[in-house]
Order: C-alpha cells, then sequence, then structure tokens
C-alpha cells in the first residue's frame, strides 16, 4: 500500500516537470506556437504559412533530387569504369570538365563578399547599391589576378555566364539572387588580395560605403555549373575547317 | 518491489525523454517556418517559383542522364561503341568548354571610341559591359578580337589598348557571339538600355550573321590554369 502511493508520488512528480518543459518549448515556437490564440486565424498569416510550407516542400523535393541525381551519376561513372575502356579519354573528360565548370572543384583562393551601402540624405541611392556591372568588374579583377574558377551566391562562373540587372535583384546564370553577393575565387590568395584590393573598382565602391570585405582562404569549395550540360546548347557546330 | 519501482521510474522518464524529443522535433521544424515569416508575401511567391524552377531544372537532367545511362548500358560488353560514347561526350564537353573552334548563327558587334573624342574613350568597363549583356542574352560561345572567352578570361586596359587572355589586343573591339541574333540585338538596343548610355562616346557596330565563326581557346595551358584545384568526387 505505501509502495503504491509512493509510486504515484514519484510519477506525478515527473510528469509535471515534463509538463512543465513541454509546455515552455511550446511557447518558444512564437507566433506559431502557443502564443497564438486557439480558433482566431489571420488569413494572412495562413496565406504566409501555406507559402513557406510550398517553399518547404519544394526544398525537400530540390534535396531528393539531387541525391537521385549524384546517384545516377555515381551509376553512370560506374558503368563506364566497368567496361575498362578508354581510360585516357575519361581522364581527358575530367580535365576538360573541371576547367570548364562542370565539376566541383576545391583550392585556396578569396571570397568577397559585397553589400549595399546604408542609405544616406543627398546621396542618389543608384550610388548605395550594387550594380550587375560592379559585380562584372570585381569578376574581371579576379580574372586578372588569375583566378582559375568563380562563383557568385554559389552559382558557378562559366564562360557564358551572364549577370544582369532585374529590378533589386541580380540574375546569375538561371536564378535571381539579391545582396549579399558572395564571390569565390580559386587562385593565388595573396596575389587576389593584393590586387583586387586596390584595383580602382573596390577603391570606388568603398567611397561610397559598400560593404566590400576580402578574406583569404586556404581551402574554398567551388560549386559545378548546376543546370546541366546536355541541353546548354544548340545549334552551334564544330568547325572543322 | 525495488525493481518494481524502477520499473515505473524508467517508464516515466521513457514518457518524459519522448515528450521532450517530440518538443524538439516540432521546434525545429517551426524554426524552418518562422524564416519566412519575416519575408513579404511577392518574396515568398517568388521564391517558391524559384524553387520550382529549380526543380524543373534537376527533372530534366535526370531524364538526360537516365538515357545516358541507357546507352551506355546497351552499349556494354561492345568496346568500340563504349568508346564511340565516350568520344561523343568528350566532343560535346570540349565544344562548349571553348576547345574547338565552333560556327553557328550569332551576331559581330563591333566597338570604338568615337573619333572625335569629346565625350571621353572608351573603356574596359564599356566593353565588359556590351559582353556582359551579350552573355545574359543566352548566348552559346563568345570572343573578342580572335581570343575566345573563358570564365576566368580577363579584359583590361593598358594605356590605347587591351589585354585579353594575356594578349594584347587593339581596338576597334569585335565581339564574336553564336546566339539567336535578334535576342542579342534587342538586348543591347532597349530603350534605355547599354547601347543608349555610351553612344555619347562609343561607335557601336551589330551585324547579323548567319555563319559566325568563333576560335578556340588559343593556349589552353597558359589561359585555362587548373593546378591549384582538384576536382571534388
Amino acid at each position: 500500500m505505501k509502495d503504491k502511493i509512493y509510486k504515484t508520488f514519484i510519477l506525478i512528480m515527473f510528469l509535471i516537470p515534463g509538463l512543465i518543459i513541454g509546455a515552455c518549448l511550446g511557447s518558444v515556437t512564437g507566433r506559431y506556437g502557443g502564443a497564438e490564440m486557439p480558433g482566431v486565424v489571420n488569413p494572412e498569416t495562413e496565406r504566409h504559412n501555406e507559402l513557406a510550407e510550398l517553399i518547404l516542400a519544394e526544398k525537400e523535393k530540390n534535396t531528393e533530387l539531387k541525391l537521385l541525381l549524384k546517384d545516377l551519376e555515381r551509376t553512370k561513372a560506374d558503368i563506364i569504369e566497368g567496361t575498362g575502356t578508354g581510360e585516357e579519354l575519361r581522364k581527358e573528360l575530367y580535365n576538360v570538365k573541371l576547367a570548364a565548370g562542370f565539376t566541383e572543384a576545391e583550392g585556396p583562393g578569396i571570397t568577397v563578399k559585397l553589400d549595399d551601402a546604408d542609405y544616406r540624405k543627398g546621396i542618389s541611392p543608384g550610388f548605395l547599391v550594387i550594380h550587375d556591372s560592379d559585380v562584372t568588374a570585381v569578376l574581371n579583377e579576379l580574372n586578372n589576378a588569375g583566378a582559375q574558377a568563380l562563383s557568385v551566391n554559389s552559382e558557378r562562373i562559366i564562360a557564358i555566364s551572364g549577370i544582369i540587372c532585374t529590378g533589386p535583384t541580380i540574375r546569375i546564370n538561371r536564378s535571381r539572387y539579391a545582396v549579399p553577393y558572395v564571390i569565390h575565387a580559386i587562385g593565388e590568395p595573396e596575389k587576389l588580395h593584393y590586387l583586387l584590393d586596390r584595383s580602382r573598382i573596390v577603391s570606388l565602391l568603398r567611397k561610397y560605403g559598400i560593404t566590400v570585405e576580402i578574406n583569404k582562404e586556404k581551402e574554398l569549395r567551388m560549386p559545378s555549373y548546376r543546370y546541366g550540360i546536355s541541353s546548354l546548347v544548340t545549334g552551334l557546330e564544330v568547325d572543322t575547317n | 518491489m525495488i525493481s518494481g519501482k524502477n520499473i515505473s521510474i524508467a517508464a516515466v522518464l521513457l514518457i518524459l525523454g519522448i515528450m521532450l524529443s517530440w518538443q524538439y522535433k516540432s521546434l525545429n521544424e517551426r524554426k524552418a517556418v518562422i524564416e519566412y515569416e519575416n519575408k513579404r508575401e511577392e518574396q515568398l511567391k517568388e521564391e517558391l517559383q524559384n524553387e520550382k524552377a529549380n526543380n524543373e531544372l534537376l527533372a530534366i537532367q535526370i531524364e538526360n542522364l537516365r538515357d545516358e545511362i541507357g546507352q551506355y548500358q546497351a552499349a556494354q560488353g561492345d568496346i568500340d561503341q563504349n568508346l564511340a560514347l565516350l568520344n561523343k561526350e568528350l566532343d560535346y564537353v570540349k565544344m562548349i568548354a571553348g576547345f574547338y573552334p565552333v560556327k553557328g548563327k550569332g551576331v559581330i558587334v563591333t566597338m570604338d571610341s568615337k573619333p572625335s573624342g569629346e565625350y571621353g574613350k572608351m573603356t574596359e568597363n564599356d566593353v565588359l559591359r556590351v559582353i556582359n549583356e551579350m552573355r545574359a542574352a543566352d548566348i552559346q560561345a563568345i570572343s573578342v578580337n580572335g581570343e575566345r572567352l573563358m570564365a576566368t578570361s580577363e579584359i583590361k586596359e593598358a594605356g590605347g589598348y587591351f589585354i585579353i587572355n594575356g594578349r594584347q589586343v587593339l581596338p576597334p573591339i569585335e565581339i564574336r557571339a553564336i546566339a539567336d541574333p535578334s535576342n542579342v540585338e534587342y538586348a543591347l538596343n532597349m530603350t534605355g538600355g547599354l547601347l543608349k548610355r555610351i553612344e555619347a562616346y562609343v561607335d557601336v557596330s551589330i551585324k547579323k550573321s548567319d555563319e559566325v565563326l568563333i576560335p578556340a581557346v588559343r593556349n589552353i595551358g597558359t589561359v585555362v590554369r587548373t593546378d591549384l584545384m582538384i576536382p571534388v568526387q
């Protein structure tokens, strides 16, 4: 009898803190959690949530598709390797892909972060925001300093990549990005840093208060061009003359 | 009796643990949603559109890759067929990478400082901006004064001339691109577009052509360097 009371006592002693902790965590979730009044639903919030859920669902699908793509790439490589032929060809293919930006790559280099300047009275906002031509000018300086691979906000820059203004965002390859722009460049960190830091474009940007942060990196990871190359080029033929 | 007590404590702890982890999990899920809480609806719609487009692109890539796998599978055991497939792939990649000269429909854009020089001279920035505008108009290959442009090609001014791919280039600048010619022309000539902004001091002519020739990258060893990079498997 005494034991039973004791057990019940322990049960309650553990349940109460458990419930309290649970309730605490629940309310931490804020507007979407315990803090919202039950039964009162703001239609705007609801639509907002719906969109957020849809984006998350697409992102989840994105992860799955990427995994599948990686899987298929491995399958293809395995099949080709399994045949044991064309080792030279495979090596060349790999090197060309590395040079052209169609594989992920690693190496030393620098990161450059560009961000709009704060709004100030008396200066036209046009001088305070980063333009597509500013980004291309920075990339050009990096190329001049011997960059071997470039990316902007995880978009690998290839020979035919354009960077273009679309309202308040810029389009790189086929996607749009807003500030900040983060550029990665593989190359000699000292040289890249030295030449970019002293370039005309960077002093011009800094003059207007635009953020230009340059950091040397021992090891950078460069994404591959992510749109696939099979459908990249049509109506183009090799000139055999 | 001791073991009975232990069991009940264990059970209580178990329940507590489950509750905690469940709460933690839902907290994490919410975090992902909260990330979007401060964004405007238009931003969310745009992001959703972006994500959808991403997934469509991935789906196309997957389909293409499955096709290729099918071809390689069909060629299994047949060495010649296998080499042919590899060669075909290598040729294609070399073509887009700039390792082969190519030809196709396109445009030839010529630009130079106006002779009067009254409103200044053509600078590397003007050349870069025209090239960038062309690249954004879905071109497939591009060269400047005989230099195939790669992702890492520089265009630097050096007192009256330019350096492109490490080689001296004299004005006028002739940019060749393989592309839908009207696309490029439209992109450059748009109202308020680039050419309008530089026409005071730069002469630009756009010529459409059914066959534009674009050279291969001149010297793969010096223009395209990869010695600091290692591929990630």
